[in-house]
């Protein structure tokens, strides 16, 4: 599988992960909540179940695409951009999450990760995020942007 | 004598990873000094998990740093007469000088000068010690960006602080020195 999707993978394990100790504590407890990686499937339906029977609230990770980061490099070295967003009801109920309350936590727990193992310089770093308007649901996002090497 | 052609051609695009161990540390045994003796010396470095509770972790630059010291002589032209310059170069110091947004004890230690390294919820007296340096072994494990190891630097090597972290709206950044001190161990290994 391509590097930008295992690397969208590793980002829905590493969200729905309790953190370690020393690591930053998140807002809410966002373990039971369902990550779900766009594949370009039928993601509409996924959101739906997910919100129908997890906490409310569903994360969803879409690949945006990429910039090159070094034209010099000995390997092809790509920053790639992924949108995070934050799924929920409009009005929520019950016990359910609150979308800012997760998207914060989603945020707590990529904030300088390194996938992998790899190298402090390749960490994940945070940009633009917000609300973005929609009919059906509240929706948060930002954008994560993770270098990588082929 | 063999014909040695280079090596190594390529472009470098490598990450670092970069340990200290202060002398007089006990680890594996091994009371760390400059020199090797009865259990006394450097600990082993392979694997490097001796050295991994000594880790300077998120180093995000590392750079080489000679000092060179120039001395140009005039010599006899031998064409044409009068002189011409013959320069002579010597490296008089090697250092690594790195950043990293991660502080340490050792560096509360050389900022305020302290007898010995911080421990949360003692005082101690600050400006007592002087000197801006901690004598150590250092470690230094350059890899890809794939993690493949291709050179270790080890060296005894002196601690010195260029920088200590500024209180500001951005995260601080410490920036430190390694200069390489006289040992018959210093080495540098060529991996890959």
């Amino acid at each position: 599988m391509s590097k930008a999707l295992d690397h969208a993978d590793l980002m829905a394990l590493r969200i729905v992960s309790a953190p370690a100790s020393g690591e930053e504590p998140t807002t809410i407890d966002i373990t039971t909540v369902a990550c779900v990686v766009d594949r370009q499937k039928d993601i509409n339906s996924v959101i739906a179940e997910a919100v129908a029977k997890d906490a409310g609230t569903a994360i969803v990770i879409l690949w945006q695409g990429f910039t090159t980061l070094d034209q010099d490099s000995p390997n092809p070295r790509l920053a790639n951009r992924y949108t995070v967003s934050v799924y929920s009801q409009p009005v929520i109920a019950g016990e359910n999450l609150a979308a800012d309350d997760v998207m914060e936590s989603v945020i707590q727990r990529l904030l300088g990760w390194v996938p992998a193992g790899g190298n402090y310089s390749d960490r994940a770093q945070i940009n633009n995020g917000g609300m973005m308007p929609d009919r059906t649901w509240l929706i948060y996002d930002c954008e994560v942007v993770i270098p990588a090497s082929l | 004598m063999s014909a040695t052609p280079p090596i190594v051609i390529r472009r470098e695009l490598l990450n670092v990873r970069g340990y200290f161990i202060p002398q007089g540390d006990l680890v594996d045994g091994i009371t760390v000094a400059a020199e090797a003796a009865s259990g006394q010396g450097w600990p082993d470095n392979a694997p490097t998990s001796n050295y991994t509770a000594y880790e300077f972790v998120q180093i995000e630059n590392a750079k080489s740093v000679n000092t060179v010291v120039n001395e140009v002589f005039k010599i006899p032209n031998p064409a044409g007469g009068g002189y011409v310059d013959d320069e002579e170069q010597m490296v008089t110091k090697r250092s690594w000088e790195m950043e990293s947004h991660a502080t340490n004890s050792y560096f509360k230690k050389l900022e305020n000068g302290l007898a010995s390294l911080p421990v949360a919820g003692t005082a101690q007296a600050i400006g007592q010690n002087l000197d801006n340096y901690i004598d150590g072994v250092a470690l230094l494990v350059y890899t890809t960006k794939g993690s493949t190891v291709v050179e270790r630097r080890q060296v005894w090597a002196r601690l010195r602080l260029k920088a200590a972290p500024d209180v500001g709206p951005a995260t601080g950044k410490v920036a430190f020195s390694l200069e390489m001190r006289p040992s018959t161990q210093n080495s540098y290994l060529l991996v890959a």
